[in-house]
């Protein structure tokens, strides 16, 4: 027998499965902690890259001064200025890293544990079904 | 404002029944408006800009996700730079890269901003930006509408000094090329004010529209368009910009009655979309469609007989009433779907639980 309740649910649940499931359960084979992790990581060689390539153009930019000082340049506080410099930076996009994709595993865990519920509700449906 | 309503309604029940069609076609226009906009500016490799390819590309985005065809328009960019001069194709990697690993490492879903910016640029209107961004997306949006302006008007930069970039030149001349190119992106004053005008606008109009208040909707797109314009204004007396006045004045005022119409056909809208299904339990299998209902019902219109059918003039035989219509209740307010059902039951030799 068709069952209208049920076919709602299905329905509903296929729709979740098709939009956003697939990508939810991809990040729900992590734990919280090696899914921020893996992100925090990759956000570091991410923001790496961008620092070395700002330092880059910079250097391109004042190419012919650098030339002219760079043997009177005490490189030791240069040195120091750009490391700080790489840590606020790092440490910026690493806080938005880390809000981010925290505030995504929430949101995926949310969305997971309202299907695996409706999940239980389906099966239990079923099995009322063939009781009588 | 009946006849608006009513306008709205058919669109909206239109967009809904043939969402499958409507969508690839609007993607179609936005990624087709922005690549022949792109040739225009700097199609300097003419073979890539041929019109047809520009329809290839625009029928092949119109099914991709808008995400990949961003970043496919960043990568056409890129090589028609190069063919102008190695130098801004340099500095425009730097810029797409830094696009890449910063924005794109958290896959955003409000790409088709970045998508329309050359369209509403070249249309003198790139305000209405920010006043969409805050009304369907959400403060994320700031970052995604400031790039956009600073890569139009990197684009810009180059296009109105192509001969300049275009020139053969030596090793040294290289540099200062260069440094001509990075003093266009960062020293360019006006598109540093652009991009903080833009992106201030999206976070207040997102925080208005959330706030719960009458009209707040419209409120946001008021006040939005009047931190454009100041930040505008204030921008180009302390900088010197040189904006056109008048420009600004008629872009912003047209953004915000755009914005209006987004508002009106967007406000409370669910955006629930249309859905084709397929699953199958032990006993069928069910291939459903969803269609979400539309939640604002036609104005109701209620019609009470005051005489008998027949005319003024006749009466009706004493102790008898009138029949009176029965309103009828409108259907507004389920936001449910409605479902088509359509279940095959397999024949017998398919069955292998029977036997």
């Amino acid at each position: 027998m068709l069952n209208g309740d049920r076919i709602r649910l299905m329905t509903e649940m296929a729709i979740y499965e098709k939009r956003e499931g697939r990508q939810d359960e991809r990040v729900d084979a992590y734990f919280k902690s090696d899914y921020l992790s893996a992100e925090l990581l990759k956000s570091f060689l991410a923001a790496t890259l961008v620092f070395l390539m700002l330092v880059g153009v910079y250097c391109l930019y004042h190419f012919e001064e650098l030339m002219l000082t760079i043997y009177s340049l005490d490189l030791n506080a240069l040195a120091r200025q750009i490391l700080t410099r790489y840590i606020l930076f790092l440490l910026v996009f690493l806080a938005i890293t880390l809000v981010v994709y925290l505030r995504r595993y929430n949101h995926t865990r949310r969305n997971l544990r309202e299907y695996y519920r409706n999940l239980k509700e389906l099966s239990a449906g079923y099995e009322r079904n063939e009781e009588p | 404002m009946t006849t608006l309503l009513e306008i709205r309604d058919t669109i909206i029940k239109f967009v809904g029944k043939y969402e499958a069609f409507v969508t690839p076609v609007c993607k179609f226009l936005a990624a087709l408006s922005a690549i022949l906009i792109i040739n225009g500016r700097i199609g300097y490799e003419s073979t890539l800009a041929s019109p047809l390819l520009a329809v290839i590309f625009a029928l092949f985005s119109a099914l991709i996700p808008m995400s990949i065809t961003a970043i496919l328009l960043l990568l056409y960019i890129l090589v028609q730079l190069y063919s102008l001069a190695l130098e801004a194709a340099a500095v425009g990697l730097v810029l797409v890269l830094i696009v890449f690993l910063m924005y794109f490492r958290f896959s955003p879903k409000d790409s088709v901003l970045l998508v329309l910016t050359p369209l509403c640029t070249a249309m003198g209107i790139p305000y209405i930006l920010p006043l969409a961004a805050g009304l369907i997306f959400g403060p994320a949006s700031a970052v995604t509408v400031a790039l956009g302006t600073v890569l139009a008007s990197f684009i810009r930069f180059v296009s109105e000094n192509e001969t300049t970039i275009g020139q053969k030149a030596e090793e040294l001349e290289m540099l200062t090329k260069f440094r001509y190119l990075i003093d266009g992106v960062i020293g360019n004053r006006s598109m540093m004010i652009m991009a903080l005008a833009a992106a201030l606008a999206v976070l207040v109009v997102t925080v208005i529209r959330r706030l719960r208040i009458m009209h707040a909707w419209s409120i946001a797109v008021a006040v939005g368009s009047l931190v454009q314009l100041l930040v505008l204004l204030v921008g180009d007396v302390r900088e010197n910009t040189n904006l056109s006045i008048g420009a600004v004045f008629l872009g912003v005022i047209v953004s915000a009655l755009i914005a209006e119409i987004i508002v009106f056909y967007l406000y409370n809208l669910d955006y629930a979309r249309t859905e084709d299904v397929q699953f199958e339990d032990d006993d069928y299998y069910y291939y459903v469609k969803a269609v979400p209902k539309v939640t604002m019902s036609a104005p109701e219109r209620r019609v009470k007989k005051i005489s008998p059918s027949g005319g003024f003039g006749r009466r009706t035989r004493r102790g008898t009433r009138p029949e009176e219509e029965e309103p009828v209740e409108p259907d507004f307010y389920q936001d449910e779907y409605t479902e088509e059902f359509y279940t095959d039951e397999l024949p017998d030799e398919y069955n292998m639980y029977d036997s």
